[in-house]
């Protein structure tokens, strides 16, 4: 990546935006495919049940939180890293 | 005259006598039975009568049990106190917190006892201290050091780096290599220089999925800014009494002392050192100068710009082995010294940081916590008695640490006495130790000498140090 | 990651080439990144779901994580460097 000119890092960006899309997708998937695994245990009938509707809510949201918070501190290291190898 | 029939009479007085010797065998045989000693108090209560071991495996077992139970005990008393803490920090913990928001940081410098490992306070730290921080979901940064001078420079160093933060103007950036023409017609260093600079500053943020459509966070603030007071933001533990001092030498240090290392005043040994290290064409030019010097019948004033390599060579070798700085000023300077000029970045007394926004270490609450630690064989018997109270030095040290992360009992710095803080553990310390260091002038030995304006900047956590220490022998958490 | 074993005896590749290089990197780190936060979440997080939000002590288990993995992440590369396999452009950034 640090070979790449002026013209070849706009192109990069747009590549960059592509896949950031294709990450959100496959995030949403991941976390449905979770939710469903931590909160969705009673098989008797066919319809969510209220307790497993507010266990979605709620592992939706913390699983969201978790992954900014994570993406970020992700950032803040990646940002270190490279100014210690740049060393 | 015998007309009898021997045979006849034989056996009648052999049935008797036989059986009479059986029984009398059988007397023989079965031992009467062993009557047991009954303790008669034990009798009296209705507790059977036991057989005992002898008098001598009964010492011993006695003292093994006592020796294994008492410590048993207190184990499981630490446990329990320890438990109990952290049960009380856990709500704490359990509150939410916001993706934006860094949890409060307590830094905490660990000194080792002197003559002895670092690992023993190190044991300290996560046995006791440790986990109350934890459960209370707080970050701490450990600064630990294995030789003296290390946490003296390490904050000196932090708050020299704070004032010329705020002293420095801000640099004029180079202006950055735009391409105003084709990529074609930069150089190839350019180019290359180009591609660091954007992998370094690339964002992979932009990369990942979640801030697709949430807006990344502008800023980063610590918990402490959000919660309103920023007085209470933050914490010191110093652990060891090795490890305050020399903080209170680095703060002292730090914000009274030059910025910039000082210069050491040995011209003329340099200038004859840097002589022997002169290339042959230095040489030369040395040659021809002395001769000018001759002529104008000058003095040594000779233009040997060498001088200063060799030495700043030397100096940086021996920054990188020790991580020890030698003192840039001396106590008695402090009051000559000029306070630094942090009046704009400051809140009556309170100096803040220019990154995070927080009070800066010397305004932050601080806990100094002892390492009682004795060394030696005519010690033996102390030590002992220390192995089996440790529960009350737990329970000290865990209610202090719980008391600075409630801030519950925060106190102005008292100059006369909080000087002494943890002044305890130098009961501990070896006096040959104490001798060797005083002779040698090391830090831990030298007396701690404070300045008002920095020491007005201070807090405590720790519980007010009684009027005459030397008289207070009690292991009081101090 | 620097592809200066590839670079650096061969003429200057061509800008589709650098620029898949640059995907394929890109790719690795997103990579990492999602395991980071699958990992993260089974070592710190409860599925008890009391709350929607991050309680501190999460949020605080969080940000350690992530820097322990970072951590490992240069401690295999460096391991993998000294075994001697063909690993080494992995493990820089």
């Amino acid at each position: 990546m640090d070979a790449l000119n002026a013209k070849e890092q706009q192109d990069f960006q747009k590549l960059v935006e592509q896949k950031q899309m294709k990450d959100f997708m496959r995030l949403y998937s991941n976390l449905v495919e979770r939710c469903f695994n931590d909160c969705v245990n009673d098989f008797t009938s066919s319809k969510l049940t209220n307790k497993e509707q507010t266990c979605i809510l709620k592992c939706s949201e913390k699983f969201l939180k978790h992954s900014e918070r994570v993406g970020q501190r992700f950032q803040e290291q990646n940002a270190a890293m490279s100014q210690g190898l740049n060393r | 005259m015998s007309e009898k029939n021997p045979s006849t009479e034989v056996p009648k007085p052999s049935a008797a006598a036989s059986a009479a010797t059986e029984a009398a065998k059988k007397v023989k045989d079965v031992k009467p039975p062993k009557r047991l000693f009954a303790n008669p108090a034990f009798q009296a209560m209705g507790i059977p009568a036991m057989r005992l071991p002898s008098r001598n495996w009964v010492i011993f077992w006695m003292t093994v049990t006592a020796a294994v139970g008492g410590f048993g005990y207190d184990k499981y008393q630490q446990k329990k106190i320890i438990s109990k803490y952290a049960d009380m920090m856990k709500p704490m913990a359990e509150k939410t917190m916001d993706t934006k928001t860094v949890p409060r940081k307590i830094t905490v410098f660990i000194a080792p006892p002197p003559s002895d490992y670092l690992e023993t306070s190190l044991k300290m730290w996560r046995r006791y201290i440790k986990p109350v921080l934890f459960y209370a979901g707080l970050d701490y940064d450990i600064v630990q050091e294995d030789r003296q001078g290390v946490i003296r420079t390490e904050v000196a160093n932090r708050m020299r780096a704070l004032r010329k933060e705020y002293i420095e103007e801000p640099k004029i950036e180079a202006p950055p290599v735009t391409p105003t023409d084709k990529n074609a017609e930069l150089t190839p260093a350019q180019v290359k220089e180009l591609g660091k600079e954007y992998k370094n500053n690339f964002d992979w943020r932009d990369a990942i999925g979640i801030f697709y459509k949430k807006d990344k966070p502008a800023e980063i603030n610590s918990e402490d800014l959000e919660s309103g007071d920023l007085s209470l933001s933050g914490g010191v533990i110093c652990l060891g009494r090795g490890a305050y001092k020399e903080y209170l030498a680095g703060l002292h240090e730090g914000l009274l002392g030059p910025v910039d290392p000082p210069v050491i005043p040995e011209e003329p040994k340099q200038a004859e050192d840097a002589a022997k290290k002169l290339t042959p064409h230095e040489e030369e030019v040395e040659k021809e100068i002395k001769v000018m010097e001759e002529q104008l019948e000058e003095t040594n004033e000779g233009p040997l710009d060498t001088e200063e390599k060799p030495t700043e060579e030397k100096e940086e070798k021996k920054e990188e082995n020790t991580g020890v700085l030698a003192r840039f000023i001396d106590p008695s300077e402090y009051e000559a010294a000029p306070f630094p000029p942090l009046e704009l970045h400051s809140q009556g007394s309170v100096i803040h940081d220019k990154q995070t926004k927080l009070p800066i270490l010397v305004n932050q609450p601080l806990l100094v916590v002892s390492v009682p630690n004795l060394i030696g064989f005519l010690a033996i018997p102390q030590r002992i008695y220390r192995f089996y109270r440790k529960r009350y030095m737990t329970e000290d040290i865990c209610s202090d640490v719980a008391a600075l992360v409630e801030s519950s009992s925060l106190r102005p710095f008292d100059a006369a006495t909080d000087v002494n803080l943890a002044k305890e553990e130098e009961s501990d310390w070896p006096s040959s130790w104490v001798k060797q260091g005083r002779k040698r002038d090391s830090e831990w030995t030298r007396d701690v000498v404070t300045d008002p304006r920095i020491t007005s900047l201070m807090r405590v956590c720790n519980k007010p140090v009684p009027v005459s220490p030397e008289a207070d022998q009690t292991a009081n958490s101090e | 990651m620097s592809f200066l074993g590839f670079g650096n005896g061969q003429p200057q590749l061509s800008s589709e080439q650098k620029i898949a290089a640059a995907e394929t990197e890109l790719d690795l780190v997103t990579d990492m990144f999602n395991k980071l936060v699958d990992n993260c979440y089974k070592k710190c997080i409860s599925t008890q779901y009391a709350e929607g939000t991050l309680s501190k002590g999460e949020s605080a288990c969080l940000d350690r994580c992530v820097a322990k993995y970072f951590e490992t992440n240069v401690k295999v590369g460096e391991n993998m460097q000294q075994l001697g396999q063909t690993f080494t452009n992995a493990g820089k950034f």
